[in-house]
């Protein structure tokens, strides 16, 4: 479904019509999830931070304007909340930083696709993990990509063909 | 795999690997959509929104101020460098060696440049990854067993930048293509030792056809030798194609060293009562040498190209007779006992 239809549910949600949760939270729960993921790196704790992203959107969601791309949006208010638990566990001396892997869980999923998920998050640096799964897995153009990320829109570019030229290599 | 194929199986996996929460979300207490609050007439003039708003206005106006007092800042252009294989590219850099644009010189250089991407403020190496990649997806380079030729130029008022950028250029050209399993020759072009005013009629014949002053020259290079090829036959044809033809050219004229000096004399005046090139003239003398049915008056009129494919071919034709055993017209050697001869 495309950004206006999106901003069409939006809109409808914000005026009081709750039915339409479910489509938005479908076509935006894989992005927001794993831009959480990239910074936990935990699965269960991803989780969780995934369900407080929608919660906090929902409660926010007059504050949100069309002017940017609702994945955006809702990506920063996810990020934010998994910066602010990271830091929170590392104050507490929760997490060993230095040693932190990806704790990836179990999934049902295929042998292949599990090395893939691996390879991403093992072979990419956190601007690549970033720059391709906004793109692939949450349909962002490169240029909302940089706008998000605060960054030149040719860094984006060559980061993204980087990243994938580096999976093509090891897959 | 093709990057289609590596995107749709990101996609693919992620949307199995991603838990879903919905459940615990409608469960929550927190689960609803909270009332729009509606603002009085009172509320849009209220002191916070109000100070907001003029100081927004104040920091328009400052801005507007410095913008028009200041003066615009625009890179300044420290190299140019062009790159052709067949699309040609002008890329223009910053004296921190990063790019200030990208442009095509060709309709070829049109294609391997992406509207999408934005060059300015990469990397000189950056920039060449991606033209070389999408040279190599649009098939301009290719992974076969012949070389790819590829001409580099660059200009600049700073002798040793440009000796700089001419190794960085033509050792990332060579590491790129090498990534493709394709094999690559770059070739270096300088400008032309000739007068500024020489120089801008050269840039102006370039432009108007549509190729850099690195290929014009390799061009002009070829007309010296074989003044039967043009400008307008020549602009179309790859940077491979040119260099094979300027390299057939010039290949006679490397066994000139072996004549004698006074008879260097006597094949330029034979050259000239011919109306022909030195070096046609020296390929037509090796192809009489090997075949004696020619003669120069069946030749001089003939391209240096069917000339290059005649000497060619009767070299191989020598060649498969002297190493076929089986061909032997010598009855006295035969060796067959059904042989009456």
């Amino acid at each position: 479904m495309a950004n206006k239809d999106i901003n069409e549910l939006v809109k409808q949600l914000q005026n009081g019509n709750i039915e339409v949760f479910d489509d938005i939270y479908y076509q935006t729960k894989n992005i927001v999830y794993y831009s959480i993921f990239i910074i936990l790196k935990d699965y269960q704790l991803s989780e969780d931070i995934m369900q407080d992203t929608y919660l906090k959107a929902l409660d926010k969601i007059h504050t949100y304007k069309p002017r940017a791309h609702f994945k955006s949006w809702i990506v920063t208010i996810a990020k934010n909340l998994a910066i602010n638990e990271f830091n929170r566990r590392k104050r507490e001396m929760l997490i060993d930083i230095s040693e932190q892997e990806y704790i990836l869980g179990s999934c049902a999923s295929t042998a292949e696709n599990e090395v893939l998920i691996s390879q991403i998050f093992t072979v990419l640096s956190d601007i690549e993990k970033e720059v391709v799964l906004l793109h692939v897995v949450g349909d962002l153009k490169h240029r909302e990509i940089a706008k998000l990320l605060n960054k030149p829109l040719g860094t984006i570019t060559w980061t993204y063909n980087k990243a994938i030229k580096k999976l093509k290599e090891k897959i | 795999m093709e990057k289609q194929d590596i995107r749709f199986r990101i996609k693919e996996t992620c949307d199995e690997r991603t838990p879903d929460v919905l459940n615990s979300i409608k469960n929550s207490s927190e689960f609803r959509v909270p009332v729009k609050n509606k603002k009085s007439l009172l509320d849009y003039f209220s002191l916070k929104s109000f100070s907001y708003s003029l100081a927004s206005v104040f920091v328009i106006a400052l801005l507007i101020t410095l913008v028009m007092t200041s003066q615009p800042s625009t890179p300044v252009i420290a190299s140019t460098i062009t790159v052709d294989i067949n699309p040609s590219i002008e890329i223009t850099l910053d004296e921190d060696d990063n790019v200030i644009n990208v442009v095509a010189i060709n309709d070829d250089g049109e294609e391997i440049i992406n509207p999408n991407t934005t060059f300015r403020g990469l990397s000189l190496d950056q920039a060449i990854e991606i033209l070389i990649e999408e040279a190599y997806d649009q098939g301009f380079i290719v992974d076969t067993t012949e070389e790819n030729v590829v001409l580099i130029s660059v200009d600049s008022d700073n002798s040793e930048l440009r000796e700089r950028l001419e190794t960085q250029l033509e050792t990332k050209i060579a590491a790129e293509v090498v990534k493709y399993s394709a094999l690559v020759r770059v070739i270096k072009e300088r400008n032309p030792d000739v007068t500024n005013e020489q120089l801008e009629n050269l840039v102006t014949i370039a432009r108007n056809n549509k190729i850099t002053i690195a290929k014009l020259s390799l061009i002009n290079k070829i007309i010296i030798l074989d003044d039967s090829y043009t400008l307008f036959n020549l602009k179309d044809q790859s940077i491979k194609d040119l260099y094979i033809l300027h390299y057939s050219l010039l290949s006679p004229i490397e066994n000139i060293t072996d004549i004698e000096p006074d008879e260097v004399q006597d094949l330029i005046d034979d050259a000239q009562e011919h109306q022909i090139t030195v070096a046609k003239l020296l390929l037509i003398n090796k192809i009489l040498e090997l075949e004696e049915a020619y003669t120069l008056e069946d030749l001089k009129d003939l391209t240096v190209r069917e000339l290059n494919g005649i000497h060619y071919k009767l070299l191989n034709t020598e060649t498969t007779e002297d190493d076929n055993p089986g061909n032997n017209d010598d009855p006295g050697n035969s060796d067959d006992p059904g042989n009456g001869n």
